[in-house]
């Protein structure tokens, strides 16, 4: 019996499983540091969290989705390799329907979007992608102190190493999209043009 | 091995078999990624505002995923170490061995097995190669900038062949300035001290079209090292010691840069980013030679030699983003040097022409590039040395790629490559190496790598004749001496390294961190000096030697490094060294043993920074280092002591005062010459 089993194994296949496995014990024998640090996160690993609430709490107008289970479509640009960790939440199920997320690329790329996510700085980028983003009904979340300003709907800000945001109603009322109270609640209110 | 344990192995093989396929099995359904991290997706808005954010998710590369022993010199490190010179800036570097030998020349090694030209060391400034083929090493007199423009440092200890090609046999130091568009405004920096005396001045603006620039300056004075080598008396050359200069070493140069980035993609990067620099410098010391006469009565006579290094270089690059996951950077440069060499005068000209293309396809990361190096010299003729050929062009043509393969999402990767290097006539080099990362959590990382090497013997290795007249042989006739004729040898190969190498680092609550090193070095076919075997060599008192692959040699050891943040205001960094090696003896006769390798490395290298930041306008800084003893040169083992206080008076000023050497007078480190005890005041005015 153990004879035969070995020999159906092959000897290539043997090796290759003694490697895997050598390489296997090896490396799992070192002790690993438990992760007790339950309220602290790295910055885009956090709003990850936050976006994936948005999603949740959020009500576009009909006419966005074509069939009844489309995807929600979270596109975003980043100026960093950190922003991948958006990819999370690719396949996800937020309100019935499964979020897509991609790596904006090219202006083709817009039509599945329904959020939209600016991992960068760049002022010119901001404006020229809102000003194309706009009659779309896209959630536009930023991350720079003007974003709100610009035309943004949801922007990032941090208070003593912690992460706020900002709503800017007036921009959500003119692309039809409806916050519920549990964003509004969390959220700091901005006026267009106001501050 | 028995007839029971035989039977044995199917029942091991199969528990093998089985067990490893349920790791697989496991390593396939749980992603990494969900274990390590806390999935904030499942907490809710008012407990996601609670969350503390941790910095350090907006590198490009984290240090710990660099399956490569690095250590990274920051611009923090170079502002509150104190040094004033590129080699001593190095000193900080985990496993470097840095020892001044005379007040313009420098040792500057890495895990062993090289003289005082450092034959095993590449390094780069802002891209550009300053290896000299002519010696197979590194002039640190004439390697210098601002410092306070240098942006970092990083130093990659072990082979780097496969990116960096030929002579990145024992390490790669890549010394990077600051962009243009972090150093605008004035900036002057005046040093006045015991042993130094420095301006350097800079100014950095924006131009028309959102290109930055800058210009800077700097000239320099420094003074002798203590003691003076009395080898006047000994009648035969002590290749060994340099003598001491009489002038001070004074040298100036200018350059400029500019950067500029030119549209944006898509994807908020960079379309094209043009680099435009370059630099001239000129630098003179005299030093005290013995000359022979050569013709009776064949004495040694003692003169003065001005050594004037003269040089300059321009370099543009061009990084174009190609997508966001790729990208491709052309490079060339133009270099030009002339200097005293220890046997004649000479000039080197290079040209070089650099491509690369990195890309990213599913679980792949490429890198790949060609590059065309165009290398001519020409050397003086001397009575008594020259090269043969006088003139020399040579072309050399390379090519690389490497692939990053992605195992396990974020957890293993394995990267395989390899340079190709043909530098005709000789065959083609092949430097291969392998290098394997697992990063089972976020805080620890493992890797190892199996990697080779090659260093390309230098021109004077190739090309030399040299005579000397010396009475270390009984000479043949009374009052005679024998003559020593050195050749070099056109038919010698590369040596060959084959490095093993792993590495441990650790990330304790961000506050600590360690890394860890273990090395293992088998060189092959190093070049050394050999009896000819000309039969007229011992003839007439007249010997030949030549240069052959004829040494062979192991090397191995351990690195270790540790940065605490010990409170918010404190830094402590330290690092120790342990360096074994084992050279095979030299096939020269014991009367000829200064024509063997001068090869003298510590065993032990120690050295500890603390940073202290009294106020947020106060620094105070010690450096304590503990250097071995070089049992081949006979210099003693020293510790030093370095101190830095440094005031900010306001945005604009800082002041600071600096002592190096505290404990002792003097000590030596790589000749008779003694490094002293001293003390130096900089302004730092920026504006």
């Amino acid at each position: 019996m153990i004879k035969k089993m070995s020999k159906s194994l092959g000897v290539r296949g043997v090796v290759r499983q003694m490697a895997i496995l050598l390489l296997c014990v090896l490396l799992s024998s070192y002790p690993s540091i438990g992760a007790t640090e339950s309220v602290s996160g790295s910055e885009y690993e956090v709003k990850v969290g936050f976006i994936y609430n948005f999603a949740k709490f959020i009500t576009w107008p009909k006419s966005v989705f074509g069939k009844n289970f489309e995807a929600i479509g979270l596109c975003f640009v980043s100026s960093y390799p950190a922003g991948d960790v958006l990819f999370k939440l690719d396949q996800k199920t937020v309100q019935g329907r499964k979020i897509k997320v991609k790596r904006y690329k090219t202006a083709e790329d817009l039509k599945g979007c329904q959020i939209f996510f600016f991992g960068t700085t760049n002022e010119m980028f901001i404006r020229q992608m809102l000003n194309a983003l706009q009659g779309r009904s896209v959630l536009t979340i930023g991350e720079t102190d003007s974003f709100t300003k610009l035309g943004g709907m949801i922007g990032f800000f941090k208070e003593k190493n912690r992460l706020r945001f900002q709503v800017n109603l007036a921009a959500t009322e003119k692309e039809g999209l409806k916050l519920s109270a549990q964003i509004l609640n969390s959220a700091q209110i901005v006026k267009e043009g106001n501050e | 091995m028995s007839k029971i344990q035989k039977r044995f192995i199917p029942i091991y093989l199969m528990v093998w078999a089985i067990v490893s396929n349920a790791f697989i099995c496991h390593a396939q359904i749980g992603p990494a990624m969900d274990q390590q991290g806390v999935d904030f997706t499942s907490f809710s808005l008012e407990e996601l505002k609670d969350v503390e954010i941790t910095s350090a998710s907006k590198k490009p590369k984290k240090l710990s995923e660099i399956p490569a022993a690095v250590y990274v010199i920051t611009k923090e490190d170079i502002r509150r170490s104190g040094a004033t010179s590129i080699p001593e800036l190095l000193r900080m570097a985990t496993g470097v061995h840095v020892a001044r030998s005379t007040v313009a020349e420098w040792a500057v090694n890495i895990r062993g097995l090289s003289g005082l030209y450092a034959q095993n060391l590449l390094v780069l400034i802002d891209g550009r190669s300053v290896y000299t083929h002519v010696f197979s090493g590194v002039f640190w007199d004439i390697q210098d900038t601002i410092l306070e423009d240098i942006d970092r440092i990083e130093v990659v200890r072990g082979p780097g062949a496969t990116l960096w090609g030929a002579n990145a046999v024992n390490g790669v130091i890549n010394i990077i300035t600051k962009k243009t568009a972090e150093t605008k405004g004035y900036q002057t920096i005046v040093i006045g001290g015991s042993e130094e005396q420095v301006v350097s001045l800079r100014y950095g603006s924006k131009l028309e079209n959102d290109a930055t620039y800058r210009v800077y300056g700097k000239v320099f004075n420094r003074g002798n090292l203590a003691g003076v080598i009395e080898d006047i008396e000994n009648d035969y050359i002590d290749f060994n010691n340099k003598v001491q200069p009489k002038k001070e070493w004074r040298s100036g140069r200018m350059g400029f840069r500019i950067d500029s980035e030119v549209g944006r993609n898509m994807m908020d990067v960079p379309l094209n980013t043009f680099t435009l620099q370059g630099e001239a410098y000129r630098s003179r010391y005299e030093k005290d030679v013995l000359k022979q006469i050569h013709a009776p009565p064949w004495t040694t006579i003692e003169s003065s030699d001005t050594s004037e290094p003269t040089g300059g270089h321009l370099l543009g690059r061009w990084r174009r983003a190609l997508s966001y996951d790729s990208e491709a950077v052309m490079q060339v440069y133009l270099d030009h040097c002339q200097r005293e060499y220890d046997f004649s005068q000479g000039k080197v000209s290079t040209a070089d022409v650099d491509f690369q293309h990195r890309f990213k396809h599913q679980k792949h990361e490429l890198i790949w590039g060609v590059a065309y190096r165009f290398i001519s010299d020409e050397f003086d003729d001397r009575d008594n040395a020259r090269s043969h050929p006088e003139y020399l062009n040579q072309h050399i043509l390379s090519t690389f790629i490497q692939d990053e393969i992605l195992i396990l999402p974020d957890t293993l990767s394995l990267i395989i490559g390899s340079k190709f290097e043909y530098n005709a006539p000789a065959d083609p080099e092949i430097q291969p190496s392998i290098r394997l990362i697992y990063l089972p959590h976020h805080n620890h990382a493992f890797w190892a790598a199996v990697s080779r090497a090659v260093r390309i013997p230098s021109r004077l290795e190739h090309d030399i004749e040299k005579v000397d007249r010396v009475d270390i042989i009984p000479p043949l006739n009374e009052g005679e001496r024998s003559e020593v004729i050195t050749l070099g040898n056109d038919d010698l190969k590369s040596e060959k390294l084959t490095a093993y190498e792993v590495g441990y680092r650790l990330l304790l609550f961000s506050q600590l961190q360690l890394n860890t090193t273990a090395f293992y070095n088998d060189y092959d076919e190093l070049i050394g000096l050999d009896h000819n075997n000309n039969p007229q060599s011992g003839a007439e008192g007249t010997y030949e030697l030549s240069y052959e692959n004829s040494l062979h040699a192991t090397a191995y050891g351990v690195e270790l490094d540790a940065n605490w943040q010990a409170t918010d205001s404190w830094l402590l960094k330290a690092t120790y060294t342990h360096l074994m090696t084992d050279v095979s003896d030299s096939p020269l006769r014991p009367e000829f043993r200064e024509y063997k390798p001068e090869r003298s490395n510590p065993q032990n290298l120690f050295s500890i920074r603390s940073a202290w930041d009294v106020t947020s306008d106060v620094d105070f800084d010690l450096w304590f280092r503990f250097v071995g003893r070089l049992p081949e040169k006979d210099i003693d083992s020293y510790t030093t002591l370095d101190a830095r206080i440094a005031w900010r008076f306001s945005k604009s000023l800082e002041l600071s005062l600096v002592g190096q050497n505290l404990f002792e007078r003097g000590h030596e480190e790589y000749s008779a010459l003694e490094v002293e005890r001293s003390i130096y005041g900089k302004i730092d005015w920026h504006f």
